[in-house]
């Protein structure tokens, strides 16, 4: 079968030797590059003992952004010389992961970008410095500090904020003979238009209703819930969804999915930017999408609607900078941050990113802002907005309200059963 | 095995001839969506009308795009290798030797497997940390010289390779490392391609582990780089697929080269008869 | 072996790992989990998820092998290409899938020629639906990468065994029975125990394609895991539940291993 006895009789020895060496030279080999690679970028960064160096992980790391980032970095830098600052890009899909990581490993750095709905975890547990001290003088300068706050005392300074409206296809709503006299509209006017729309084809959807994602779905629902006078936690602290105010709202969402599709947040903006989803509910990236992939795209913004036509409550969101409770230099970090969350610095990351806003009351005085209709009436929301309670303990709350909500979209009970069960569940979390 | 009838021949083809199709079907849609400017999904066309290279000069304008790819290279190289040599070490012990413990042993290799990486993420950390290794080559090859699959892989082939070689030469006074390295591993030229290919896909494509581990830009590898170019909820189709068929392409390169591999073992292998 | 040991740890722990508080709380998380409404569906998913891709990955693997062997015009192309669904990255082959699932795909327009009703909302968006979507979206992306395998295997087959059969009359049918299987025997309880272990981990396509709903519907262990360990910050709760389904990928592992590995094939 195999022929073995060629092979045996073969003087292997001689191979075995030259074989071991030509083998040993390469390990050592192989060693030596791999020793010479880590030791060379091990020991980089020499620097002056006088100087201060600052740790900085932020997201904006698309080239445009990151360009910004750095030159504000630069004038940072040139202004007080002292201080070097050194920069981490984090992505938006695991970036979360990596805080978390080197957080609870004790290694975080000393100041930290945070999404407006995440500050309340780090701040309620400790991982963040109080800057109280430091931001007594750009308290009035600045909006909308509360997810900031945690027991009366200062954590984040809000940087960039957004907030969400509900984009309308004009040809759509042409096309289905329906109109918007102004930028504010009743909730009766609102579901007649998505009504309409939806009935022009089988392609052609209204009212673009967020499927089950995980911490997104709730940003859609508790507008309607506050626009109509609801709430989750009331004044005392107590679970309040079962609630009129909330019925109704739940009622009427309900039937906007009903005349609408379901669909992930980035599908829908897909299907709004190709001209086949009549409405929706969604931030201002949408701008800059559109503008990128279908700039010929006839289309207007509202703000939420209301049970009577005033102008509803929105969900903000925003990007804050904060420092960590291990921060070595706080006073030099305190400084780098107010200074980055200045609203004229802000307002040139805005510009570049194509979206977005510092947080002032007064709109600042440029074209990118003033000539845009849209811009300003997303300005106008943004006022108008809320963000989450700062409860440590949101992440479950809102998870028990997307689960509500998906409940009712599926229609797997009646929304005053959900809303009761709801309450019951956050009851719960709130007392433990 | 290629004996079988003509009707069976015909139907196997058209069969393996509509799976192909299938199959390669994403990857030229990836190719020909990098090329379309401005496009929502959807709207991408199957033959594009006009060409464009946007998608990829936009990702090459970043100077250090050369030096990511090294990175990736350097990490995904280094543990290919490493995981040659080591594998068939460890799973010839596991194939050709009995010593106690050696299921324990063996079911704990695999264990190594089993936890997500989410978990054992923090303890890992921590280690590279203590180590001196964070941001560091260290980081990215060292931890992955050796993978639980490669071993198992390695264990299973080599049991199924017939005996008499090795103890032919034994019986010549061959010592264990000579048999590996000099009768183990050629017969094993299919496994080791498979192997290789696979240990390269992995750490090539590896996202989790180079992000948490590092953190400078010098040791930034592709995967990294390419999810750091995507801004906030942007929708960027031609950059996305340029960025796919950047990282796809040298994989492909490899399996084709390593598929050549899995081929010769038929005819190159020393199991003639 | 020490992160096993230290998520084994942890698991006994109310551990919050922002603030870094330890708390023994005994086997509180084990409790809790079995009454965790959540985790109970997401280990049923995962099962259900193996259970119902596996044999058919491995056997469509075998027979694309086989068939790839089998000297065909075009062999040379079939055997990269079928394996192309493996190298492409994830997220483009769920981004790919997401749309051949939605209302109008093709998946869709198929279903709807042979008379099967398609969800409004598409595949995906359906709790009826969605699972069995991406189990399919699996196997047919996981299969290329086992025919490999395979195709190695068969390469390491003495063609004079064949030969030998051939001599006692044995046909195409007795010859893949006696001399192929068996020699397959090593590479398929690879293939069985590195797939189990795998599909019990499933996460990147639900992470990208359904977030775990709806209504739970696609909610796996592993992406449990992940959100109450990174997102709750319970690690000490994530690793009780990392920990119950390593019992069960092991559990798993150790039945293949004696189905199929009790004796090993020797020429």
């Amino acid at each position: 079968m195999l022929d073995l006895a060629v092979f045996v009789k073969y003087d292997w020895s001689m191979e075995y030797l030259k074989y071991y060496k030509i083998k040993l030279a390469g390990y050592i080999c192989a060693l030596t590059v791999i020793f010479s690679l880590v030791i060379s970028c091990g020991g980089g960064g020499s620097s002056d003992s006088a100087k201060i160096t600052l740790e900085f992980w932020q997201f904006w790391t698309d080239p445009d952004a990151k360009a910004t980032v750095t030159s504000l970095i630069e004038d940072f830098q040139s202004r007080n010389p002292d201080t070097e600052v050194n920069v981490t890009d984090l992505t938006w899909g695991e970036g979360h992961s990596k805080i978390v990581v080197a957080f609870s490993s004790g290694n975080p750095p000393d100041i930290i970008e945070l999404g407006s709905d995440w500050i309340p975890e780090f701040s309620n547990r400790g991982a963040l410095y109080d800057i109280s001290g430091f931001t007594a003088d750009i308290r009035d300068k600045h909006i909308m500090w509360d997810p900031g706050i945690f027991g009366g005392k200062y954590y984040a300074v809000p940087w960039l904020l957004d907030t969400r409206v509900i984009f309308y296809n004009i040809d759509l709503m042409n096309r289905a003979g329906v109109s918007f006299e102004d930028a504010t509209v009743s909730w009766d006017e609102f579901l007649f238009a998505c009504q309409k729309v939806n009935g022009l084809g089988k392609d052609i959807a209204g009212f673009g209703a967020n499927s089950f994602e995980k911490h997104r779905l709730y940003k859609k629902f508790l507008p309607f819930l506050w626009s109509a006078g609801g709430e989750v936690i009331d004044r005392m602290g107590e679970s309040s969804l079962d609630s009129p105010e909330a019925l109704s709202a739940f009622e009427y969402y309900l039937n906007l999915v009903k005349y609408g599709a379901i669909d992930t947040q980035s599908n829908l903006d897909q299907r709004f930017i190709s001209g086949k989803l009549g409405f929706n509910f969604s931030g201002g990236w949408l701008l800059k999408n559109i503008h990128n992939n279908n700039p010929e795209l006839n289309f207007g913004v509202i703000t939420v609607p209301t049970p009577d036509g005033e102008m509803g409550i929105s969900f903000a969101g925003g990007e804050y900078l904060a420092l960590s409770s291990r921060c070595a230099h706080p006073e030099a970090a305190a400084r780098f941050i107010k200074f980055l969350a200045d609203p004229e610095n802000t307002a040139r990351l805005c510009e570049t990113v194509g979206f977005g806003f510092p947080s002032t009351k007064q709109l600042p005085d440029d074209p990118f802002y003033t000539e845009n209709r849209n811009r300003m009436l997303f300005h106008e929301q943004l006022l108008n907005s809320r963000m989450p309670p700062a409860h440590e303990d949101w992440v479950y709350i809102e998870e028990v309200i997307e689960k509500m909500v998906e409940r009712g979209m599926y229609r797997k009970g009646e929304p005053a059963e959900l809303l009761k069960q709801a309450e019951t569940e956050i009851s719960k979390i709130l007392n433990r | 095995m290629k004996h079988y009838p003509p009707h069976i021949k015909i139907t196997l083809f058209i069969a393996l001839l509509f799976m192909s199709l299938l199959a390669i079907a994403p990857l030229y849609y990836m190719l020909s969506g990098s090329l379309q400017e401005g496009k929502t999904f959807d709207a991408i066309d199957i033959i594009p009308d006009s060409l464009s290279l946007k998608g990829y000069s936009f990702i090459f304008s970043s100077s250090r795009m050369l030096r990511y790819i090294f990175n990736s290279l350097v990490a995904s190289i280094s543990v290919v290798i490493g995981n040659l040599i080591l594998s068939t070490i460890v799973g010839y012990g596991f194939a050709r030797y009995r010593f106690p413990g050696k299921e324990i042993l063996f079911a704990s290799v695999l264990a190594v497997m089993m936890i997500p990486p989410h978990v054992i993420i923090i303890p890992l950390y921590r280690l590279i940390n203590f180590l001196g290794w964070y941001d560091s080559y260290a980081a990215l090859i060292i931890p992955w010289l050796i993978n639980p699959l490669g071993v198992f892989l390695m264990r299973q082939y080599i049991s199924s390779l017939p005996p008499e070689i090795e103890d032919a030469a034994r019986v010549d006074g061959a010592g264990d490392l000579y048999i590996v390295f000099r009768i183990i591993m050629p017969l094993a030229k299919p496994a080791l391609a498979v192997l290789a290919f696979q240990v390269f896909l992995t750490n090539w494509n590896w996202f989790l582990y180079p992000f948490i581990l590092t953190s400078s830009d010098s040791m930034r590898t592709l995967p990294v780089a390419l999810a750091l170019l995507k801004g906030y909820q942007s929708i960027d189709y031609q950059q996305m697929f340029s960025a796919s068929t950047i990282s796809a392409l040298p994989v492909i390169i490899l399996f084709m080269i390593f598929q050549r591999r899995i081929i010769s073992g038929l005819t190159a292998g020393a199991l003639k008869s | 072996m020490f992160p096993l040991l230290y998520s084994l740890y942890l698991s006994f722990f109310a551990v919050d790992i922002l603030s870094g508080t330890f708390k023994f709380i005994g086997i509180a998380n084990y409790v809790n989990l079995f009454s965790d409404g959540d985790f109970l569906t997401a280990l049923k998913n995962t099962t259900i998820f193996v259970v119902g891709t596996i044999p058919f990955t491995t056997i469509l693997a075998l027979i694309a092998a086989l068939a790839v062997n089998a000297r065909l015009p075009g062999a040379s192309f079939f055997k990269p290409a079928l394996v192309m669904p493996s190298i492409t990255s994830m997220v483009v082959m769920a981004l790919i899938f997401t749309h051949l699932y939605s209302p109008n795909g093709y998946v869709g327009a198929l279903l709807n020629l042979c008379g099967i009703p398609v969800p409004e909302n598409g595949l995906l968006l359906s709790e009826k639906t969605a699972l069995t979507s991406i189990m399919v979206m699996d196997i047919l992306i996981a299969f290329g990468y086992y025919m490999l395998l395979y195709l190695a295997a068969l390469q390491n087959i003495p063609r004079n065994l064949y030969e030998a059969a051939e001599l006692d009359g044995a046909g195409a049918w007795e010859k893949f029975r006696y001399v192929t299987l068996p020699h397959l025997k090593p590479i398929t309880l690879f293939i069985l125990v590195i797939n189990t272990i795998r599909s019990f981990q499933i996460f990147v396509e639900i992470f990208v394609m359904t977030k775990g709903g709806p209504l739970n519907s696609t909610l796996t262990a592993v992406y449990f895991v992940y959100d109450v360990g990174f997102v709750k910050f319970d690690m000490g709760y994530a690793s009780a539940a990392a920990y119950i389904l390593f019992i069960i990928i092991a559990l798993f592992s150790a039945l293949q291993m004696k189905y199929f590995g009790g004796r090993e094939a020797r020429t």
